[in-house]
């Protein structure tokens, strides 16, 4: 086989994979928003766009990835190196960390669910201190920043360790010699953090922040199962158009709004965590 | 079911209507009363879905649903629970029942077979069997026999009660809007999110989703339904 064209027959099966599950459906889907029986058409994000909810479902993706990705960033940062530096019992220890990552995204919102509805163990615990004289409802559309912290807190425990595994990995691969070279000249501990190890880790930060956020954006079971319709989020709106209301074209505009915000944040972070040739280990 | 309530009951007994006097000063009535009874509602409401398992874990203990979603409430606790008719307001009691039909298509390969499952459908003993599994209520004439499930027993004196009382004023099930009905349902409940939950204006609501609505009845050309009167074309909404 010719050596030049055997990367190229690898790639293949891989290429034709994306081509047809990704860009043809991808393709279609952009069909979708933008046409109608007369042809092209804006109308379609115009519906979405004056739609009551769709501004508070917008804000709302926004906010939440604002406040769960930072929190999972300085998270998975600490466990990774608290995992690096153990002697012993490491892979059960990233093994523990790891469980949320095999369960359903529903499936943690139910557990989630489970803790602050109002039959739940949060209610059942503060009665049992007595700090609540009876059960109460947290999870009401009259304070849904609660919903809010409670989504929050759901993400965070179940997908905090997505991050970790890559960043564990990513600490693997710089050498010590750079933080041993930098303890010798005198370095603290926190120098040695921000100066040595958080720009060597660049790489992976970026790959583990890209992966994260466009997750984020695409946040749907967890805030079904603890939000309802109290709490409306970009995916939740997409498939309220697509099967509560049978309009595939609105539903094809909010994707493809998730996907621009998607492709926005991915170039943002390639961009600012970018590594310079000359700088690659 | 929200949509429901407001469909076929709310509208109906203070408009006499459910599409014609959507935006009407009788609806903004209507409204009103129902965002000051909202206080007395559990807020975690909105989440409610089949209200016999809220009744059963005394989450609430007054609840409106179709009779199929209480049945477990009555079958498992007959005496404890109740069943009432719908309230009435000023334009009769408002209540939503279902009618029926049933067709065949004139291409249906078996036309013989397919009028037998109808005549078999319509037989007492099968609506009978129906009701005894699933609450839903007979759709022809028959005499309910002594040893139905309690839920069946509760929920049909109420209903008997509802549609025989002086001030009855059924509505009928949307129709005629094909696959727009979601939408059509969506026009309620984003009326209703919009006024009672997020406490917006309710001459402004109702406005701009009378807009959505007449949109919607424009496109499918969808006749009103009683109570609205009928109408020549696309049912109006004034």
């Amino acid at each position: 086989m010719d050596n030049r064209t055997l990367p190229y027959l690898l790639l293949l099966p891989a290429t034709l994979f994306l081509c047809v599950f990704f860009l043809y459906p991808f393709a279609l889907v952009a069909w979708q928003a933008f046409t109608n029986e007369a042809g092209f058409t804006l109308e379609h994000f115009r519906t979405m766009a004056d739609h009551w909810k769709f501004p508070i479902a917008f804000w709302n993706t926004m906010l939440l990835a604002l406040a769960v990705v930072p929190v999972q960033v300085v998270l998975s940062i600490t466990m990774a190196m608290m995992v690096t530096r153990m002697q012993r019992g490491r892979d059960i220890m990233l093994y523990i960390w790891t469980i949320p990552l095999g369960i359903s995204d529903l499936a943690a919102g139910i557990i989630w669910l489970a803790i602050f509805e109002q039959t739940g163990f949060l209610n059942s615990m503060l009665y049992g201190l007595g700090v609540i004289e009876q059960p109460t409802n947290f999870l009401s559309y009259q304070n849904t920043w609660v919903i809010f912290i409670a989504i929050a807190l759901a993400e965070i425990w179940r997908a905090t360790a997505i991050m970790l595994v890559i960043l564990v990995a990513g600490l693997g691969l710089i050498p010590k010699e750079y933080d041993e070279a930098a303890e010798v000249f005198g370095a603290s501990r926190w120098q040695r953090l921000w100066k040595v190890t958080l720009p060597l880790l660049r790489p992976s930060l970026q790959t583990a922040l890209i992966l994260r956020v466009i997750l984020a954006f695409e946040v749907f079971a967890v805030v079904a199962a603890l939000g309802g319709t109290s709490l409306p989020v970009l995916m939740g709106e997409t498939y309220n158009y697509q099967f509560e209301l049978q309009d595939g074209h609105v539903a094809a505009a909010l994707a493809l709004v998730i996907l621009a915000i998607s492709i926005a944040f991915t170039l943002f972070f390639l961009r600012v965590l970018r590594v310079p040739k000359g700088a690659q280990i | 079911m929200k949509h429901r309530f407001f469909q076929g009951y709310l509208y109906p007994s203070y408009t006499n209507s459910v599409v014609t006097k959507f935006n009407s000063p009788e609806a903004v009535v209507a409204w009103e009363k129902f965002r000051e009874l909202w206080q007395y509602t559990n807020p975690g409401s909105t989440n409610f879905s089949f209200m016999q398992e809220q009744l059963l874990s005394e989450d609430v203990w007054v609840a409106f649903d179709h009779t199929a979603r209480l049945a477990e409430a009555f079958n498992q606790r007959p005496d404890d629970f109740i069943a009432f008719p719908a309230p009435s307001g000023p334009t009769g009691r408002g209540f939503m029942p279902v009618i029926a039909g049933i067709a065949i298509p004139r291409t249906a390969p078996d036309m013989d077979g397919s009028k037998e499952l109808i005549a078999y459908m319509m037989k007492p003993e099968t609506q009978l069997a129906t009701l005894r599994a699933t609450s839903f209520f007979p759709v022809v004439d028959v005499d309910l026999p002594d040893d139905m499930p309690p839920a069946v027993q509760i929920s049909g004196a109420a209903i008997a009660k509802m549609s025989g009382s002086a001030d009855a004023n059924p509505g009928l099930l949307p129709s005629g809007l094909g696959d727009e009905g979601g939408k059509f349902n969506q026009v309620y409940v984003d009326t209703f999110e919009r006024i009672v939950l997020a406490g917006h204006d309710i001459e402004a609501v109702l406005e701009d989703q009378a807009g959505t609505l007449r949109r919607i009845m424009e496109e499918t050309g969808a006749p009103c339904w009683a109570p609205d009167l009928p109408s020549e074309g696309a049912c109006p909404v004034d």
